[in-house]
């Protein structure tokens, strides 16, 4: 404990002022004569213990307080020594500034600076009132830690500048790694000869206990506490990790009642089943003040797809309607009414459309007679077809043209009893595939089940062997298994279609993507539906573009009596309207992370050009990969959420464009308490500062500062004088404010008095 | 002895006097005085209220014979008639060393011994003005001065001068000088007591009990000053004894409670003593302007 006035504890000597007092009083008294001693000896035998105890109360309570006004006058105060600087070393301070989209959040309104902005201003106040020798690192904190000063530097206006120019990233936060590298970042002035190369250091690499330079080492933070940001730090106790941590002050520029919409996600059904383009948005809320509707609104190619339709309060979801646009990709996107944070008030998509719906027919087994021929009765199908006003247009092709044609990037191929595929017509069917087409296969005697199951990667399963008897002594009906697929939507009936024979496939073998569809009677796969042309490191062919449909038994009517039957005609109607429908989203990716193009090997140093929403294109050009046999291309510059456009091959099943959108948990603004993140740093110096009381902190003066760190008593102590004044006034009180009873015998007196007055 | 003119205007001022011009004091029990006066004799004499018959013996005298009475039944009785006397009347003046008490009045005060002797100057003057004896005797551990009873005017004025003339002084010892007061009346009275009664109030009540015995009526006042019967001191104050020097340093605000309750046991005890006596007990304070405390006595004392 220190003083401001140490002389005023001379004062203290005032407490012998009551004894002293005590004892003059006694001798001092004065003398007088009294008529009637005897009472008051009486009386004071009786009042002579309470009257002993009442002077020591006393005595101590004036004694007492006597000492706290003296001690209230010498000002005595405690510092916090930890956080005031000392005023013979230097300091150096590493800024962290979390510079996640969240810090974008406008605290004046819609107009106002963001929490960036005065992130930065602080920074820079503190900053301009180091001294020579001070030094000072940046860190701007988001999903990584980009240490924009290696080290501690004294060229303040370096650190300044870096400063000013810092921009808001689009990412989300992870103060854990932020800081871990801000530890070693500010050890590192202690290093008289850096390590040449070593641009971002890290807590492993950081020189622990090294005494290069004895400064004043403090960490100060600047972020607006989000709980996404902290969760790392704080659950996974990173701080344990810091070899040798130093103080952290973190400022705390959020605040509890922030509140935020934002675009959770949005999903475009897949289909033109009525020209309309359907787009599910969900809606996300945040804050205390939000749980009024919403205003979305659909934007393509930069323009608004019809009014602003309001998301109704409780509810999270709502489907926006459009006309479909022309054949081509377009970039799209959904956008909620601007609030304080609008990095995420808008969404990403894209989508691609062909143009009309082609259908190919491949015959594995032709005939010069019609009848005879593989695809008699699928053709007789299709012909009824033709008078719809969406009819696909029906191409027939050889398995030489199949060889040799262009598939284009949309519509249905049909394969048909076919035996096998050469590689150049399995890579156009790939291809095909990866361009978002559909394939229809079905098969026959003909099929070569060993090249297929090794040379078709797009089949759902693996097939098996040959079932039934040809001699038609045994049939197998058929059951539909997904009654709510599209195909089978209108209670399409199959119970009276009989295979006599038909090729058997291993239900273990479906791949994850996969469905079967209907089944025969001994529960073989009938009609299994698959999807192909995703990353050619992915066996599942999880994100897939293409969509394949294998009919395992034949289509004509050799096997089974299925075209004769009454479901045969709205079998194929549904089977083609479902494999022409346009496949409409584009890939996506998060921001930041790598876009990944993956085609067949012949693709090998084959170039792409992708073309950011900023405008900036870059050219790639894909490699092979040893491993997988693939053409591989990866793009990295996922900066900006967007449409990013992308020139290429159709093997690379690119679809035109891809989207890149925010990482939407960063939208989420609620908070870690304070006290957690103190917790967090364990037993390391931290205090976390309202942006208020941090403003202009490192400004003031050494004196004012420790002035302001420190805690006064004197009020305290005058408070406690107060109280020991009251408590002696009421003891006083209590042992001498006794009333008198009036004697008895006076009352004739007090009768004569009144008489006389 | 030459009297001194101004000593009686002093004790006997001018609105005493009217207070006092038609107050009588009057014995509430039966007096033996030497003359016929307003007063009840205890003896049957030849007045003019007849009281009953007694045998005539040789020598009465025949003025008093009931003639009619002798000429219905031929016996001789003579007729006995209530004999009104005057009233003897003693004032007991305490002059002990506590009726000088205070030793500075405040301006319009006066000393216990001077209200008291204002008090015994009216009652001796409306005594007198009934042309009753009055007699005085000072006292403090013993009898200080006296005087006997007469009715003249001179003698009140002797009577005062001795007040005048004698200062409060000695130790007290109330108890032994009334018992010897007692013992010297011969015949019963009206006992004046006018004191502080600061005093072992056993040996005080004993006397009064020896007054009750010879058949004496009494009149207690007790006068104590304004300070005593409210205790003024609030800060530490040494007390000395006015009778035996004794010093006591008390805490006023403290003690007062205390003395109050101790002050109002020792006045209830002698206000319970002259209740059982049937005397008349006062309680005066110096504050309390004495005509107007002689009025109200008086004014009680009508019969």
């Amino acid at each position: 404990m220190i003083f401001t006035a140490p002389l005023m504890l001379l004062g203290l000597l005032a407490v012998a002022a009551p004894v002293v007092i005590h004892l003059l009083d006694r001798s001092r008294s004065k003398t007088l004569d009294w008529p009637a001693l005897r009472f008051l000896q009486a009386a004071r035998r009786e009042s002579n213990r309470r009257s002993k105890l009442k002077n020591v109360l006393v005595l101590i309570a004036r004694c007492l307080m006597l000492a706290l006004v003296a001690l209230a006058m010498a000002k005595p105060y405690t510092t916090h020594q930890e956080w005031t600087k000392p005023l013979d070393l230097p300091t150096t301070v590493v800024f962290v500034l979390d510079n996640s989209y969240s810090m974008g959040y406008r605290e004046g309104g819609t107009t106002g600076g963001t929490r960036f902005d005065r992130a930065k201003a602080m920074a820079l106040e503190q900053l301009a009132a180091l001294k020579l020798e001070d030094e000072a690192a940046l860190v701007l904190a988001n999903e990584q830690a980009v240490v924009l000063l290696d080290r501690p530097t004294r060229d303040h206006e370096q650190v300044r500048k870096l400063i000013q120019e810092a921009k808001l990233s689009s990412r989300g936060t992870d103060l854990g790694s932020a800081l871990v590298t801000a530890f070693a970042v500010a050890r590192l002035d202690a290093v008289v000869t850096p390590a040449p190369g070593d641009s971002t250091p890290s807590a492993t690499t950081a020189p622990a206990g090294a005494t290069g330079r004895n400064a004043w080492r403090q960490l100060a933070v600047f972020t607006d506490l989000q709980q996404a940001g902290w969760a790392s730090f704080i659950n996974d106790k990173l701080i344990e990790r810091v070899a040798d941590p130093v103080p952290v002050t973190v400022y705390d520029l959020g605040s509890p009642d922030s509140t935020n919409r934002y675009v959770r996600q949005t999903t475009v059904q897949d289909g033109t089943l009525d020209d309309q383009l359907h787009v599910e948005v969900e809606v996300g809320r945040t804050g205390p003040s939000t749980a009024g509707g919403v205003d979305v609104t659909l934007w393509i190619d930069g323009k608004k797809a019809g009014a602003p339709t309001p998301v109704p309060p409780g509810l999270d979801k709502i489907t926006l309607l459009a006309p479909m646009p022309a054949p081509g990709v377009h970039a799209c996107s959904i956008e909620v009414e601007e609030d304080r944070l609008p990095a995420d008030d808008r969404a990403h998509f894209s989508i691609r459309l062909t143009g009309g719906s082609r259908l190919l027919v491949v015959d594995g087994n032709p005939s010069s007679v019609p009848a005879l021929s593989e695809t008699f009765f699928l053709n007789s199908a299709l012909s009824q077809l033709q008078s719809r006003v969406n009819a696909p247009t029906i191409q027939r092709l050889s398995l030489t043209d199949l060889a040799s044609s262009d598939l284009g990037s949309g519509g249905c191929l049909i394969l048909c009893n076919v035996a096998r595929l050469d590689g150049s017509a399995l890579n156009r069917v790939e291809n095909f595939l990866r361009a978002g087409g559909s394939v229809f296969i079905s098969l026959g005697d003909q099929v070569d089940i060993g090249h297929y199951n090794r040379d078709w990667l797009f089949l759902p399963l693996k097939l098996d062997k040959p079932m039934g008897d040809p001699a038609r002594t045994r049939a197998y009906s058929a059951v539909v298994s997904a009654d709510q697929h599209p195909i089978f939507l209108g209670g399409l009936d199959l119970s009276a279609t009989r295979y006599f024979t038909f090729t058997g496939s291993d239900p273990t073998t479906l791949k994850s993507n996969a469905r079967v569809l209907a089944r025969f009677s001994n529960e073989s796969p009938m009609l299994v539906e698959g999807a192909f042309g995703g990353d050619g490191n992915d066996p599942d062919n999880t994100a897939a573009t293409g969509r394949v449909l294998l009919l395992t038994g034949a289509i004509d009517a050799d096997a089974s009596n299925f075209p004769y039957r009454r479901a045969f005609l709205p079998f194929i109607d549904q089977v083609v309207a479902y494999m022409t429908r346009q496949r409409l989203t584009s890939r996506s990716v998060a921001l930041g992370r790598p876009m990944r193009f993956t085609g067949p090997g012949t693709l090998d140093r084959k170039t792409l050009v992708v073309t950011a929403p900023d405008g900036t294109t870059q050219t790639l050009t894909a490699a092979l990969d040893g491993k997988s046999g693939h053409a591989v291309a990866e793009y990295r510059q996922t900066t900006l959420p967007g449409v990013y456009r992308v020139q290429a091959d159709e093997g690379f099943g690119v679809g035109g464009a891809f989207t890149v959108n925010l990482d939407t948990r960063e939208s989420l603004l609620t908070r870690s308490e304070p006290a957690e993140v103190l917790r967090a740093f364990g037993a390391v110096k931290a205090r976390v500062l309202a942006a208020g009381a941090a403003a202009g902190d490192w400004a003031r003066s050494d004196e004012a500062r420790a002035a302001e760190q420190r805690t006064e008593y004197w009020p305290w102590l005058l408070l406690a004088a107060f109280l020991v004044f009251m408590a002696e006034t009421a003891l006083a009180n209590i042992f001498t404010r006794r009333r008198a009873v009036p004697a008895p015998a006076t009352q004739y007196l007090d009768a004569t008095r009144r008489a006389a007055l | 002895m030459k009297i001194d003119r101004s000593t009686i205007d002093r004790f006997l001022e001018p609105r005493l006097l009217r207070a006092l011009a038609r107050m009588p004091l009057m014995s509430r029990r039966v007096v033996e005085g030497a003359m016929v006066g307003s007063h009840r004799s205890p003896f049957k004499g030849f007045s003019t209220e007849f009281a009953d018959h007694r045998t005539y013996v040789r020598g009465d005298d025949l003025r008093h014979l009931d003639w009619k009475v002798l000429a219905r039944t031929e016996r001789y009785y003579i007729k006995r008639y209530e004999e009104n006397t005057n009233l003897r009347g003693y004032i007991l003046l305490d002059c002990s060393a506590s009726m000088r008490f205070p030793a500075k009045p405040a301006p319009g005060r006066m000393t216990k011994y001077e209200y008291a002797s204002r008090l015994a100057a009216g009652l001796a003057y409306v005594l007198v003005r009934q042309q009753d004896p009055v007699g005085l005797f000072l006292f403090n551990d013993d009898i200080v001065a006296e005087a006997p009873a007469m009715r003249s005017l001179s003698h009140l004025r002797k009577m005062l001068t001795l007040i005048d003339q004698t200062h409060p002084s000695s130790r007290t010892d109330s108890g032994k000088a009334l018992n010897t007061v007692a013992r010297r009346l011969k015949r019963r009275g009206l006992l004046l007591i006018i004191s502080d009664l600061m005093d072992d109030p056993e040996r005080i009540v004993q006397s009064l009990a020896h007054f009750r015995q010879r058949g004496h009526d009494a009149i207690v006042i007790q006068v104590l000053d304004e300070s005593e019967l409210h205790f003024p001191h609030t800060d530490t104050v040494t007390l000395r004894d006015m009778e035996s020097g004794s010093l006591v340093t008390v805490d006023g605000a403290e003690i007062a409670a205390d003395y109050t309750a101790k002050l109002n046991e020792f006045l209830e005890r002698y206000k319970k003593s002259c209740f059982e006596h049937n005397f008349d007990y006062v309680l005066a304070s110096t504050a309390t302007p004495y005509d107007a405390l002689l009025t109200a006595l008086l004014s009680r004392r009508k019969r």
